[in-house]
């Protein structure tokens, strides 16, 4: 081959590597602007929560009695937990007081709060025991209002849940009723502001709720849009840590392998070859269910299990997915090797760890980086679809992939369960994807001098 | 240094048996590492069975040979598939064999691989190469966007997409197994647009580049006309090295086959991985990795071999390698 062949070779493996580049120069602010929000809202930690005003692994003590499907869009009752009418659903003797008995642990134990919430769980589970899935399905409510003492329907009248009087309690009065009767998973003594042990009516009505959920929340009763900004942080670090483990392995052997060429090359291009055969999604799985179990036994920590697990996990995933960026770095590597500044270097007497170190590593940086910055989005993927198979990410921690599975659990309940995380996922994979692709072009455009 | 120079016949053959040799050399990782992972996993096949004496529960480990050294365990299952034997599934089809649970399996699942690769190859191809005809035209914008969207969105969205679909009231589709049309047509769509779409993409790109090359300017300088350049020469050596990532996108719709499976519940051999590994089915889980190494293997061989056969680049390339 001669030297000129030779030197046609080093642009064209790097344009058949970068050959994803498309032709968006203008999307690249966007972009740009897109992929740093989303960071922002992935790295902030704290934020999270903050932002969403809720702990993404803690279920609202009202969950059990919000609607089915867990949306929770309260016009305007939302602001205060209780009303008049609550305190006379509530307070079924009628002496104007909540009487409660204190264990020894400090908590509340009051008869009264205990016996709407109870019927509201009733008529949840006939609800769904008659085949309710929506929450306007009226033969479901129809069997879950029918389970209803005849003394106690007057009382849900009174905690207005049928606020239209027409004996069906629909989805909307659900969701609105049943905030008030909600008093079931609170701890009912933040509402004795005397500590007297009783609860009066002053004490109960009032107490504003200054948080919603303005994304709702899921089907177990977690703000959505704190699992979501959790999720995505969770997804974000692991896909990270997986194309960091690739991208190490990937760029040493492959430069490596370029570099040293002869034998040891052909070797390792058969043997990348014949990894690439391998259907390593299979033993990732089966590292899955064997981590998992073996982390639970270490630690007896539910949460610090789960997350050894998912880095080692993402970690494994890298390890198998850098076929390819050894293939573009080795490919990057011999072309530099044979390039004309690099041999007239050599011919001048440059020492070779010089050569490699200061002419031909730094040269690969950029071109790799783009590179890498393509597999990202393609890692994001890969965990949502271990998580969404159940074999990613493992609750308590929310990922991206784990909210998709609920999502299309729940989708009947309510859309947004899936259109909240789909639509991240699309917008994370998709400015990462534009982003770089646009990298890969203007260093195309670069090389060849436009 | 020279290869010494051997008939082609002879040299083919030495190829043949070093991809064999490396094969099953694979093939023998693949099972040590399957069996590693899940005989070291703490839980055996029997626990989902509640309230099981100890008495019966070593009947039936020895009865599966589960209580002997796992060495011999390792050879006994060994040799056992070396005879064809793939052993007596142990949770996820009690009482019936592996090879029986695979054989109503796979099909399937290869019946929807298969047609999920053909839509992937004709969309992809199709999207592909409008937009690499005029590479920043407005076709080009609107195929590369949309395959941009749904590489993105990913397949679950997609799946999750279609399954809504279904159920609406009226749809000639259902959900659940695989045996009419009307449950195989999304899943079909579902895989092979998500994979077409990554098609879409290599072939624009490919197809991109080739027309950037200057001899088609002094091609249509000589009067050949374009719609000759373009079909004639541009696409056969575009597409032709597409083989090369056929592998690839085949291994792409292997994985996308979980998803698919699980998205509209049909009883395909990923379904069948995916129970087996959570209920330890030791002989069912490695079973069908074996299986499936041997279908990627041979499709990347298959694929590899028609590329040299298509290309003859390829062939000359073979021959023209050396110092």
């Amino acid at each position: 081959m001669s030297a000129a062949a030779r030197n046609a070779t080093g642009p064209r493996v790097l344009e058949t590597g970068l050959a994803l580049a498309g032709r968006r120069g203008g999307l690249c602010i966007p972009a740009v602007l897109l992929g740093s929000l989303i960071l922002v809202a992935a790295l902030a930690g704290p934020l999270s929560s903050r932002v969403a005003g809720f702990r993404y692994d803690q279920p609202d003590p009202l969950s059990p009695l919000l609607a089915p499907g867990g949306v929770s869009v309260e016009p305007h009752p939302r602001s205060y937990l209780a009303d008049d009418a609550l305190m006379d659903a509530l307070d079924s003797d009628g002496d104007d007081v909540l009487a409660c008995s204190r264990s020894a642990g400090g908590r509340y134990y009051c008869p009264e709060l205990e016996e709407l919430p109870g019927l509201a769980s009733e008529m949840r589970r006939a609800f769904e025991a008659a085949g309710g899935r929506s929450g306007a399905d009226r033969k479901g409510w129809d069997a879950a209002l029918a389970g209803v003492p005849e003394r106690m329907r007057n009382r849900l009248e009174a905690a207005a849940l049928d606020r239209d009087s027409d004996r069906v309690v629909s989805r909307d009065e659900w969701a609105l009723g049943t905030a008030f009767l909600a008093l079931d998973g609170l701890d009912a003594a933040g509402f004795d502001q005397d500590l007297d042990g009783r609860i009066s009516r002053q004490e109960l009505v009032g107490v504003p709720r200054t948080r919603t959920h303005l994304l709702g929340t899921d089907s177990l009763g977690r703000d959505l849009l704190a699992r979501l900004l959790y999720g995505l942080r969770v997804s974000m670090l692991v896909s990270l840590a997986a194309a960091t483990v690739s991208l190490l392995l990937g760029t040493l052997l492959g430069l490596l392998s370029g570099l040293v060429g002869g034998a040891a090359d052909r070797a390792f291009l058969r043997l990348l070859e014949v990894l690439q055969s391998v259907p390593f999604i299979f033993l990732v799985i089966l590292l899955s269910v064997f981590s998992r179990d073996v982390l639970k036994m270490r630690w007896q920590e539910a949460e610090s299990a789960a997350l050894a697990q998912a880095v080692l996990l993402f970690a494994a995933l890298g390890a198998v997915q850098w076929f390819s960026l050894a293939r573009y770095a080795r490919g990057l590597a011999v072309s530099l090797k044979e390039a004309p500044f690099v041999r007239s270097l050599a011919g001048m007497g440059f020492s070779t760890i010089r050569l490699v170190a200061r002419h031909i590593v730094p040269n690969t940086v950029l071109p790799i980086s783009a590179y890498a910055v393509l597999l990202v989005p393609a890692l994001v993927l890969e965990e949502a679809f271990l998580s969404f198979l159940g074999f990613g990410i493992q609750p308590p921690y929310p990922s991206l992939g784990i909210l998709l599975g609920e999502g299309v659990a729940h989708m009947a309940d309510s859309p947004l369960l899936l259109l909240a995380p789909a639509g991240t996922v699309l917008m994370l994979a998709w400015s990462l994807n534009l982003l770089g692709e646009e990298l890969a072009r203007r260093l195309a455009g670069q090389r060849s001098g436009k | 240094m020279r290869p010494p120079a051997t008939s082609p016949f002879m040299s083919g053959l030495r190829m043949a048996a070093a991809r064999l040799a490396a094969a099953l050399a694979v093939l023998v990782l693949v099972y040590s590492a399957s069996f590693a992972l899940m005989r070291l996993a703490p839980g055996g096949p029997f626990d989902r069975i509640q309230g099981l004496p100890e008495q019966t529960l070593a009947n039936l480990e020895r009865r599966f040979g589960l209580d002997r050294p796992w060495w011999e365990q390792y050879f006994v299952t060994l040799s056992g598939y070396l005879r064809g034997d793939l052993g007596p599934s142990l949770s996820f089809a009690p009482g019936r064999t592996v090879g029986e649970v695979l054989s109503e399996a796979l099909p399937v699942s290869l019946e929807l691989g298969f047609w999920a690769l053909l839509v992937a190859v004709l969309v992809g191809a199709a999207a592909g190469l409008a937009a690499g005809r005029r590479p920043g035209g407005s076709l080009d914008r609107v195929t590369s966007g949309i395959s941009l969207a749904v590489i993105s969105a990913s397949l679950i969205v997609l799946g999750a997409l279609g399954r809504e679909l279904l159920g609406q009231p009226g749809s000639p589709l259902r959900l659940g197994g695989f045996d009419s049309w009307r449950n195989k047509l999304l899943p079909v769509l579902t895989l092979g647009i998500s994979s077409g779409a990554v098609f879409q993409r290599l072939i624009r790109a490919n197809v991109a580049q080739r027309m950037s090359e200057g001899m088609w300017i002094a091609a249509a300088a000589r009067g050949v006309p374009r719609i000759r350049i373009f079909w004639r020469y541009v696409v056969p050596s575009a597409l032709i090295p597409m083989l090369d990532y056929a592998g690839p996108v085949v291994a792409g719709i292997l994985t996308g086959s979980f998803v698919v499976e699980a998205i509209f519940e049909i009883p395909g051999a990923a379904a069948c991985f995916v129970h087996g590994a959570q209920g330890r089915d030791y002989t069912l889980v490695m079973a069908a990795i074996l299986v499936y190494a041997v279908l990627l293997m041979l499709c990347n061989f298959v694929f590899e071999t028609l590329h040299s056969f298509l290309d003859p680049r390829q062939r000359l390339e073979g021959s023209r390698r050396g110092p």
